[in-house]
């Protein structure tokens, strides 16, 4: 394998996981708009394993996916409660706050950032993908999924069967942080270089782009958007200049024409119920 | 020295204030957020700013300008990104006004630079000497703007029939459609009104600075939403007061503690807030909107 080939599996592997990550919170209906958060948590804990602690790679992953399913426990706990509006709001807050931490502490070279990473190969990117994909297998024939998908179709219906959905929620928002981390940390060892910037709106975006351009039905299909999205820009050297008006533009027409992204049902098969007026709602959310 | 910062604090907060408002109306329209505004008050600015710099023209012609190019580029994201954008999909609109976002700084950059650009000074040589504080022209200037929108806002959504409409549409847009109101035209004219307030406060921001620079947009954004949760997700009184309160800290923490600690503070008195208030000081209900 060259080191372009390489190159390019390594960096189209962690984008599907980054995808996959994204697609098991989308799965339960709720969108973060701040991944990064959890990606820059991920790449800095195993950075600073690895460099500062000669931690092997593989470990320092682990260790930088229970601190990001920490944090995201965390934040999901504070915003899941409330509605989708303040959900968005509170992790896209959430994201700046890491990413001005980060860029204020000296012991991980501030705005400078880190340097000196390696050890990602093909073969570990590869694995952790299959491991999720094989978790993500499972997850979609257990009662786990089909809880997910219960509440992304319908809280109220949820709770009336029975489920907890704030909790649920919440579980699935770490582990969704958690997968996030782990390619955080891939992707810090595959760069060499982080820096908070790196961690900025755009990546979030281009995380979420992913995840809907595929489509947030089947993960299989935020995998195939983050594998398109992630070869475009290698094969298209234009792409690079053009960069935010292409993928803005993209976001514009997407919404309008397939909001469901490329591969799904029309409305995800969503029945729209009569709207319940205003302050019956609480009693609701469980 | 205090009542210094005081001014300067709440001088701040009135042009956040604006944005925040702008923010509002449009959640109060169609429950939904339009996270383009704060790239819309950043065009707003620099045309505004190349209108003062590069015509003879006075200012009060640049900052109406400014708010008709706001308004304009309002009305062109309502189109793009939610007039034809499906309600079934409640994080469509946010996609696709963060991409309407990404689009406009891209422009920005590509037509008129990257770089920070200077905003010209206005009535430079009035100053107000009140014993405790000194007010410049320009402070003058901001004040009176932010105040006079503000109240003109306040008066226009009380006491004008198309002010009672929006209301009406804000409480629930199919009984207000039911008994007559143009809906869809009502939300254009409240999505035409924040692009207003934001074009606004983006040349009055501007002003306050003497620059502005084609990723402020995103930092608009950002602060207008932290002043949203603060103050309440829809309310008008909580985003007033919400503004306020944190151009008071930000303003106070440059100037007695350190710059670095401007936002953090903002973001842990938020952080605070969520926790034992997640409505909001003045929210009603968090629950309120539909819970997707």
């Amino acid at each position: 394998m060259s080191s372009f080939t390489e190159a390019v599996v390594l960096q189209v592997g962690i984008s599907v996981l980054l995808a996959l990550g994204y697609w098991i919170a989308v799965s339960t209906g709720k969108y973060s708009f701040g991944h990064t958060a959890f990606m820059a948590i991920g790449a800095y804990t195993a950075s600073i394993l690895t460099l500062n602690f000669s931690w092997p790679l593989p470990l320092a992953m682990l260790a930088s996916g229970a601190a990001a399913a920490v944090a995201g426990a965390l934040i999901g706990w504070m915003a899941l409660r409330l509605s989708m509006l303040y959900l968005a709001i509170i992790t896209f807050i959430f994201s700046q706050l890491v990413n001005l931490l980060i860029s204020q502490w000296e012991y991980v070279g501030g705005a400078s950032g880190m340097i000196g990473m390696t050890g990602t190969t093909v073969p570990l990117v590869l694995g952790c993908v299959l491991i999720v994909v094989a978790y993500l297998v499972l997850l979609s024939r257990s009662r786990l999924g089909l809880a997910y998908k219960a509440i992304r179709e319908d809280e109220r219906a949820a709770t009336a069967s029975g489920l907890r959905i704030t909790r649920i929620a919440v579980g699935a928002f770490a582990t969704s942080a958690a997968v996030t981390g782990v390619a955080g940390a891939l992707s810090a060892h595959q760069l060499m270089v982080i820096n908070p910037e790196l961690f900025g709106p755009r990546q979030a975006l281009l995380i979420i782009l992913y995840c809907v351009l595929g489509g947030v039905e089947y993960f299989w299909g935020a995998a195939l958007g983050a594998v398109a999205l992630s070869l475009l820009p290698i094969y298209f050297d234009w792409l690079n200049e053009w960069y935010e008006i292409v993928y803005g533009l993209l976001f514009v027409a997407l919404m309008i024409v397939r909001p469901q992204g490329l591969i799904g049902r029309r409305g995800g098969g969503r029945i729209r119920l009569p709207r319940i007026p205003a302050g019956r709602e609480r009693e609701s959310v469980g | 020295m205090l009542a210094q910062q005081l001014f300067n604090g709440l001088l701040l907060g009135a042009t956040f204030c604006l944005v925040a408002l702008g923010f509002n109306l449009v959640v109060g329209a169609m429950d939904r957020l339009n996270f383009a505004l704060g790239e819309t008050a950043m065009v707003s600015a620099v045309l505004g700013a190349l209108i003062m710099t590069e015509t003879p023209v006075p200012f009060p012609v640049a900052f109406a300008a400014a708010t008709a190019i706001g308004g304009g580029v309002a009305v062109a994201v309502y189109y793009l990104s939610f007039r034809f954008v499906s309600a079934d999909f409640p994080t469509a609109s946010i996609l696709s006004s963060l991409g309407c976002g990404l689009v406009l700084t891209a422009v920005v950059t590509k037509a008129f630079g990257s770089h920070q650009r200077s905003v010209p000074d206005v009535l430079s040589g009035v100053r107000l000497d009140l014993g405790v504080l000194t007010v410049s022209g320009a402070q003058l200037v901001i004040l009176l703007l932010a105040t006079l929108l503000t109240a003109g806002l306040y008066l226009f959504l009380e006491r004008t029939p198309w002010g009672t409409a929006i209301r009406a549409v804000s409480d629930d847009a199919t009984m207000a459609g039911l008994l007559g109101v143009p809906v869809q035209r009502v939300i254009l004219l409240t999505f035409a009104l924040s692009g207003v307030l934001a074009g606004a406060a983006g040349l009055l921001t501007g002003l306050a600075y003497h620059s502005i620079s084609p990723f402020d947009g995103f930092t608009t954004t950002l602060t207008a939403l932290m002043i949203i949760v603060l103050g309440g997700l829809g309310s008008v009184t909580g985003g007033v007061v919400a503004a306020l309160v944190i151009g008071l800290i930000q303003t106070l923490t440059v100037a007695y503690l350190s710059a670095t600690l401007r936002d953090l503070i903002v973001f842990i008195l938020v952080g605070i807030v969520l926790l034992v208030r997640p409505q909001g000081l003045f929210g009603r209900n968090a629950g309120v909107l539909e819970r997707v």
